[in-house]
């Protein structure tokens, strides 16, 4: 039994020493300007993109009159320049896949304390089902404070964010591997013009949501309740044919009950029949710059009627990071 | 459960230690328990199909062993078409009404049947024909009917091969739920070492190549001959990991508590032949096969068109054993085939030469030619639908030229990404013979217990940072 034991710890210590090396080996070793390790496992994310601008936008110190958080839908739903157009500076903090944990983490870890004046959480209802593995390793990989992804692994112990935070201690000065995306605009902000023109899918699943999600927009709340600042929940709008409709119904189900009793305006703009699917989408649920210009003068309306915007004393562009 | 999941990493240790730790009369009834528990993980409440059929066999051997004359046949064909019936409503019944309301709709009649909606209970193949086999021995003589209801019980739930084998013969595991195991150093290590290298191959051989089969076999019109071809090879290594590396995990799951379960699979890929092939791939089904099916519809007796005739029909039902769906048989019948081509082959003088030749460069070609009929017959397991398999096949032989350049999970890759997939494929398929005789061989002289060591620790770190971690299960777990 001692000779088990014995040869057990000795295959253990041995399995974390070769593991390490492994890592630096796969992190250092690179083939056309990108990193071993990203070629030899989807579960390792390459340096740039999106979750990279945010990554650096904490040392930022500009004010922004808003911020948005939430998935795609958010970076390429909320147009910094609409906002600018009525007087508004704003920055866009959506991320891939970003799910209610990774916005509450976003919020209270990457957003700089000084530049929460309203904050826009983008509800989308799909991403309450989704496990949210992809999305933290690629703000693991990005993120400036290594106790920020840390906080990702915390968030969800799994064993593919622990190897991205190990490959992250290990590749920090990595450069960055991803082209800048010719549809960057600013401020977080991603826009495509083109329309999806082929049929859209309308086969409906019956959603199984994250119940722990649900916490996390609680948790996100009671934060900006605590300091102050403004929030409001924005489901922007979706292609609509029947899968959609019943899909967004059971998710709301499910929602309303649970913010109902925070005092929070949930604007909910995901049945609005005045978006087209083959005039102001890009695919199956992404706006394109026409869909976001309307949905956009539509969100700052209301938020002007509700008075969660108020004309800014503050020129724009004084604010805005160029 | 899985075995490439948190979960088993907690349950394994806990049912090890307490089995150890109980005293031997009560060890059978913490096996069952955990087999239950490691079972109900999938569906709970399809344990109790698990028993109906436990039930039947259990009375079933005790009737036949305690009957004389023909009653003992009665017996034995109750228990076989009780035990296939269950078989039959979870798993064929679907496909048969779906062929037969086609054939329906063919001749005009207006009639249609309606499909049941359920699911397939993990592994029911599996201990299906482990349950058959017992009936069967106990009908031939050559196993005396289990008395204990838990330990029969025990032999068809044995949670390391319950939901995807070795299908075990009563002869061979039986009598070992009686023995006393102690803690054995050489049985801890070398079932350890045997489920290391079982979940390298899985997760970080097989699953990692699963995804990029998935796109090319999802769309076999829009890619390029190129993608299909690699799509297929890649098909058949990840299905050896995939299956080769369950059985290692379930050998080497069993072997730490001291029991000793039948090898499946002997490096299949390096056979000469056809029917080489078969005696090193799957061996607890292809021997099953052989001894329950062509030994019975007469075998290699009564000349040649007998012995094709039961080649052809213990292939087809082989086929129709994996799925309920035309590609499987047509693959069953495909490899059939080819038994009865290399049968006729083996009455001249040149392959019974090539057979028995011992040059590197004969084995070699004859090595590659198998593997790539075997692959050939991959296709067929791994399409969608017989016409997609045709597709493949005309797209890969017509050099066919996709619109799209790098189709789905592919997208990620470029020409390097899959040059660095193609290195350690292929780099796994001369290492795995290696492997293969390191877990199971004790002594090899150039490799000392530190290296040897050294070579699993890599191999765990390889996996913990390399492996495929999201949902994927084993092939096999669906027959």
């Amino acid at each position: 039994m001692k000779k088990i034991v014995r040869r057990l710890l000795s295959v253990a210590l041995l399995t974390v020493f070769f593991y390490l090396c492994l890592a630096w080996v796969i992190t250092h070793v690179s083939l056309y300007g990108i990193r071993l390790s990203v070629w030899m496992s989807t579960q390792f994310q390459l340096k740039g993109g999106v979750e990279y601008l945010l990554g650096s936008q904490r040392e930022n110190n500009t004010h922004y009159d808003v911020v948005v958080i939430g998935s795609s839908h958010a970076y390429r739903g909320y147009d910094p320049r609409e906002f600018e157009n009525q007087g508004f500076s704003m920055y866009n903090f959506g991320t891939h896949l970003q799910n209610p944990l990774a916005s509450y983490l976003v919020l209270t870890d990457v957003v700089h304390p000084d530049k929460k004046n309203l904050v826009v959480f983008d509800i989308y209802d799909d991403v309450f089902q989704r496990n949210g593995i992809g999305s933290y390793t690629r703000l693991i990989e990005n993120v400036k404070e290594d106790s920020t992804a840390r906080k990702f692994v915390y968030a969800d112990p799994d064993i593919r964010l622990i190897n991205s935070y190990t490959c992250r201690l290990f590749s920090k000065n990595a450069t960055v591997e991803i082209a800048r995306d010719p549809n960057y605009i600013k401020n977080g902000y991603y826009s495509r013009s083109d329309t999806a023109h082929a049929a859209l899918p309308n086969k409906f699943y019956e959603p199984i949501f994250i119940p722990e999600y649900f916490d996390y927009v609680l948790k996100t709340i009671e934060y900006c309740q605590r300091n102050a600042i403004p929030i409001v929940l924005v489901s922007h709008p979706q292609p609509i044919n029947d899968a959609n409709l019943r899909f967004h119904d059971a998710f709301l189900k499910e929602f309303i009950p649970k913010i109902s009793g925070t005092g929070i305006h949930y604007l909910d703009y995901q049945k609005d029949r005045s978006f087209k699917s083959n005039e102001d989408f890009m695919d199956a649920g992404h706006l394109n710059q026409t869909g976001v210009t309307k949905f956009n003068k539509l969100l700052i309306k209301d938020l002007l009627d509700l008075k969660m915007l108020e004309v800014s004393s503050v020129s724009p562009s004084d604010n805005l990071t160029k | 459960m899985l075995f490439n999941s948190f979960e088993f990493l907690i349950f394994f240790p806990v049912v090890t230690a307490l089995y150890f730790l109980l005293p031997h009369s009560y060890r059978w009834a913490l096996l069952l328990l955990a087999s239950c528990v490691f079972y109900m993980f999938f569906i709970p409440s399809y344990i109790l199909i698990l028993f109906v059929t436990i039930i039947i066999d259990y009375f079933a051997g005790k009737w036949i062993e305690d009957s004389t004359g023909k009653k003992r046949k009665h017996f034995l064909w109750f228990s076989i078409i009780s035990t296939c019936m269950v078989l039959f409503v979870f798993k064929y019944f679907n496909f048969f009404i779906s062929n037969f309301n086609e054939v329906a709709s063919l001749i005009g009649w207006n009639y249609s049947i309606n499909a049941l909606s359920i699911i397939l209970p993990i592994g029911l193949s599996f201990h299906t024909f482990q349950s058959l086999s017992y009936v069967i021995e106990v009908y031939r003589g050559n196993q005396k009917a289990e008395r204990h209801f838990g330990i029969y019980s025990l032999y068809v739930m044995f949670y390391p091969q319950l939901v995807a084998g070795p299908i075990e013969r009563p002869q061979n595991i039986l009598h070992q739920f009686y023995e006393k195991h102690t803690v054995q150093y050489e049985n801890f290590s070398r079932g350890l070492q045997l489920m290391v290298w079982g979940l390298f191959k899985k997760v970080v051989i097989a699953d990692n190549l699963a995804g990029i089969v998935s796109s090319i076999y999802a769309q076999p019109e829009g890619v390029s001959w190129y993608w299909l071809l690699l799509g297929s090879y890649f098909f058949a290594v990840q299905i050896y990991c995939d299956f080769s590396g369950y059985s290692d995990m379930a050998i080497g799951a069993a072997r730490v508590m001291g029991f000793r379960l039948m090898e499946n699979f002997n490096t299949p890929y390096f056979s000469k032949s056809i029917q080489e092939f078969w005696s090193r791939w799957h061996i607890s089904l292809s021997s099953w096969f052989r001894d329950y099916v062509y030994i019975p519809l007469g075998g290699n007796r009564g000349g040649n068109l007998a012995k094709n005739r039961n080649q052809l029909i213990v292939f087809a039902i082989s086929g129709l054993w994996h799925g309920a769906n035309w590609t499987y048989v047509v693959w069953g019948i495909l490899h059939g085939f080819y038994l009865v081509i290399e049968g006729l082959l083996k009455k001249t003088q040149w392959y019974i030469s090539y057979l028995q030749s011992k040059k590197w460069i004969v084995n070699l070609i004859g090595m590659l030619i198998i593997f790539n009929l075997v692959t050939f017959g991959w296709i067929f397991f791994r399409a969608n639908s017989i016409d997609d398999a045709f597709k493949i096949i005309k797209g890969i032989f017509t050099l066919q030229s996709g619109k799209v350049a790098y189709p789905g999970e592919l997208g990620r890759f470029n020409a390097v990404g899959m040059a660095i997939k193609i290195a350690i494929a292929v780099a796994f398929l001369f290492v795995d013979p290696l492997i293969h005789k390191i877990t199971r061989t004790k002594d090899i002289p150039y490799l000392n217990s530190f290296l040897r060591m050294c070579l699993y620790a890599i191999l765990a770190a390889t996996i913990i940072l390399l492996g495929f971690w999201g949902d994927v299960e084993f092939i096999y777990f669906q027959f």
